[in-house]
């Protein structure tokens, strides 16, 4: 029976259309990220992306002429001109001025460390630059996501215990397992590659070990008495794996109708 | 590095697992081996050699002393070269490795580990010290050894414990908890997040190996890429609404900046969002003014935080950030009704808004609870501003006679100005 006063609806004529915005796909990822961590007591933390050749290399145990900073390639600014730039300059004259793009977040690391007491639990979210040709998996500027734990005796269980949590909460999968493969980063040691297993295949998701202790020396730490982990994945191959993306370079395409899926 | 199975192969009297088995396992424990290549009966091993072992990977040797070692089977032994000698020490406590590496692995198994990749031991009490051959050039640190130790023995084996650890609430940070506010606010009325690439034409820091000729700089402002972003999506949609978080480039260093656009927005629309903004980040005491090279600027105090421009903004938002207040504090609805009078102005076109609410607002006191412009209307000689003004008291219900009395202070304040008037 209609009531005779109502007025006649069709449900199934459509509804008014409400324009509403989308977040970016990065930031997504990002704030997953920092949410899971965030909940496991780690401290979300910035860093500089125009940075010295000190935090981007030298006090992270690569120094000049080692072959790990061929691994990565830098992009290099031009000296400013005294005078013109107004930046302050960091205390200590051993401390290389020459100023570049960070190529990873692990600058934090240093960063933070010298003007906080351990034990630390700390996540750093954020933009890096490596001057490669761009394809459908390199791009120039891609997100970091970096994780350092120092502590007593945080030891490389340790590690395998919080990515694995992370990747399984993050990808909402129980059955995700991770493995680490041996390898070598010059800021950690052990250093480690980080494969997740995801729907039965091996992936390659980041790199990790425990931080190196001449790291946790150049950040004016007793490596007597602290130790601990770090590790880094980039945001978009997290982002990639989770949404089916196939080009890195649609993140930075600011097309809408790529923006407006998420 | 090209590796063939069969040379593998000829420094071992034991048969080595097939070729895909032994990549898998020299992949795990050793080198990355990226790809095993069928050629003439044997196979050829691309193994991707890591800097730090280039140096006794360079004789191939290294390989054969991993694979020993993973393995547990001795290599011929007149095949092998021995160490010329060994230039360094390393003293490792018994409970260091398990400390490294998380897990406890039996001394027998270590010195197994470590005497078939090279490594000479002598015991001194609870102290190992391992003796390092001059191929291993890499090696210094305990941790060096626990690497080496844990990589042969396999890091698979190590089982995750979530680490112990105090239960302190980690600190806020204040970037990332603001910047979600606006980011909300924003998606909120329609606007959609976007990342720009921080290249640019032109700017103060450049580049000595640019990506791209267009690409020499750092940006120093957000919104000559939102234009492009709109001119781009122009081409598959009418109203582009789009905003970008991120980091310029000024001299002075970098800056957290928030930019946004709308390509069918006007000044006002633009400058009611930055309101909404800044409202929802706790912040009431900011203000516009003239600027020199945009429509205006947006300051706090003294202090500049910002630019409105026709159809877009730009906030820095570490400033935001440093004034953002989350506290607000409640102040109690009224019990009694409001009354609302409605006031047409007119004014010279030159002037502004602002001088027409202070002259309302110094006159009419306490009970003046709240100012609406809803219309203004402009001919070739003066502008009409229509204004609903809303009239409250906390205690008691305000008469007609009360707001009337407030109303004839108001004209006769407006009526002292000559060339303004109120149309009653």
């Amino acid at each position: 029976m209609i009531e005779k006063n109502k007025k006649l609806i069709d449900v199934t004529a459509p509804g008014k259309k409400v324009v509403k915005g989308h977040l970016h796909p990065l930031t997504q990822a990002i704030d997953k990220t920092c949410d899971i961590f965030q909940s496991m007591g780690f401290e979300v933390a910035d860093g500089p992306e125009l940075e010295t050749e000190y935090y981007n290399f030298d006090s992270l145990n690569i120094p000049a002429n080692h072959p790990a900073r061929a691994m990565q390639d830098t992009f290099w600014l031009k000296n400013p001109k005294a005078g013109e730039i107004v930046i302050t300059p960091e205390e200590g004259e051993h401390k290389s001025q020459k100023y570049l793009l960070r190529t990873h977040t692990s600058n934090v690391q240093i960063r933070y460390m010298e003007h906080n007491k351990p034990p630390f639990r700390v996540i750093s979210p954020g933009r890096v630059f490596r001057m490669e040709a761009t394809d459908a998996t390199h791009e120039t500027q891609f997100y970091q996501i970096e994780g350092l734990m120092v502590d007593k005796k945080t030891n490389l269980a340790n590690l395998k215990a919080v990515v694995k949590v992370f990747l399984q909460r993050f990808f909402d999968d129980e059955n995700i397992d991770i493995r680490f493969r041996a390898s070598f980063f010059p800021f950690v040691e052990p250093g480690v590659e980080v494969d997740m297993k995801f729907k039965g295949k091996w992936l390659e998701v980041g790199g990790a070990g425990m931080v190196n202790p001449k790291v946790l020396d150049n950040a004016k730490l007793n490596p007597n008495e602290w130790q601990g982990f770090a590790f880094g994945m980039s945001v978009e191959r997290l982002a990639m794996i989770k949404h089916k993306i196939d080009d890195i370079r649609l993140f930075y395409s600011s097309d809408l109708r790529f923006i407006k899926q998420f | 590095m090209k590796i063939n199975y069969s040379w593998l192969q000829s420094y071992f009297d034991e048969k080595l697992p097939k070729p895909e088995k032994l990549a898998e396992l020299l992949t795990m424990h050793s080198q990355e081996v990226e790809s095993v290549e069928e050629k003439d009966g044997d196979y050829v091993f691309d193994v991707k050699v890591l800097p730090n072992r280039n140096y006794d990977f360079v004789d191939y040797q290294g390989v054969i002393r991993d694979i020993s070692a993973i393995l547990k089977i001795d290599p011929k032994k007149e095949m092998l070269k021995k160490a010329e000698g060994f230039t360094r020490e390393a003293p490792v406590k018994e409970t260091d490795i398990e400390k490294i590496l998380g897990v406890k692995i039996s001394q027998a198994e270590i010195e197994d580990i470590l005497t078939r990749l090279g490594f000479v031991i002598k015991k001194m009490g609870d102290t190992m010290f391992v003796f390092i051959p001059d191929f291993r050039q890499d090696v210094s640190t305990k941790e060096d050894i626990a690497e080496e130790i844990g990589r042969i023995y396999g890091y698979d084996k190590i089982e995750p414990i979530i680490p112990e650890g105090l239960l302190v609430p980690p600190k806020r940070n204040n970037i990332l908890f603001f910047s979600n506010i606006a980011r909300k606010i924003l998606t909120g009325i329609g606007f959609s997040e976007v990342y720009n690439y921080s290249f640019a034409k032109s700017g103060d820091w450049e580049l000595q190996n640019p990506p791209a000729k267009d690409k020499g700089f750092l940006r120093t402002n957000l919104i000559i890429g939102l234009e492009n972003n709109v001119k781009e999506n122009s081409k598959h949609s009418k109203n582009i609404k789009v905003f970008e978080i991120g980091k310029i480039f000024p001299k002075s260093g970098e800056v957290l900046f928030l930019g946004a656009i709308n390509n069918k927005a006007d000044f006002y629309e633009m400058k009611g969002i930055v309101d909404a903004i800044l409202e929802g980040l706790g912040m009431s005491d900011f203000y516009y003014q003239e600027s020199a090279k945009k429509t205006a600027d947006i300051r706090v105090g003294n202090t500049d935080i910002g630019v409105v421009d026709h159809n877009h903004f730009e906030l820095n938002f570490e400033e935001l950030a440093r004034l953002a207040n989350e506290t607000v504090e409640y102040s109690p609805i009224s019990k009694y009704p409001a009354i609302v009078r409605d006031v047409a102005i007119f004014v010279p076109l030159n002037e502004k808004v602002d001088s027409v609410l202070d002259v309302i607002e110094n006159t009419a006191g306490k009970f003046l609870v709240d100012t609406d412009l809803f219309d203004i209307y402009e001919n070739d000689e003066r502008k009409s501003l229509a204004f609903h003004l809303i009239f409250q008291s906390p205690e008691k219900t305000l008469t007609d006679d009360e707001v009337n009395v407030i109303m004839q202070k108001i004209f006769e304040a407006i009526e002292t100005k000559l060339s303004w008037e109120a149309r009653r």
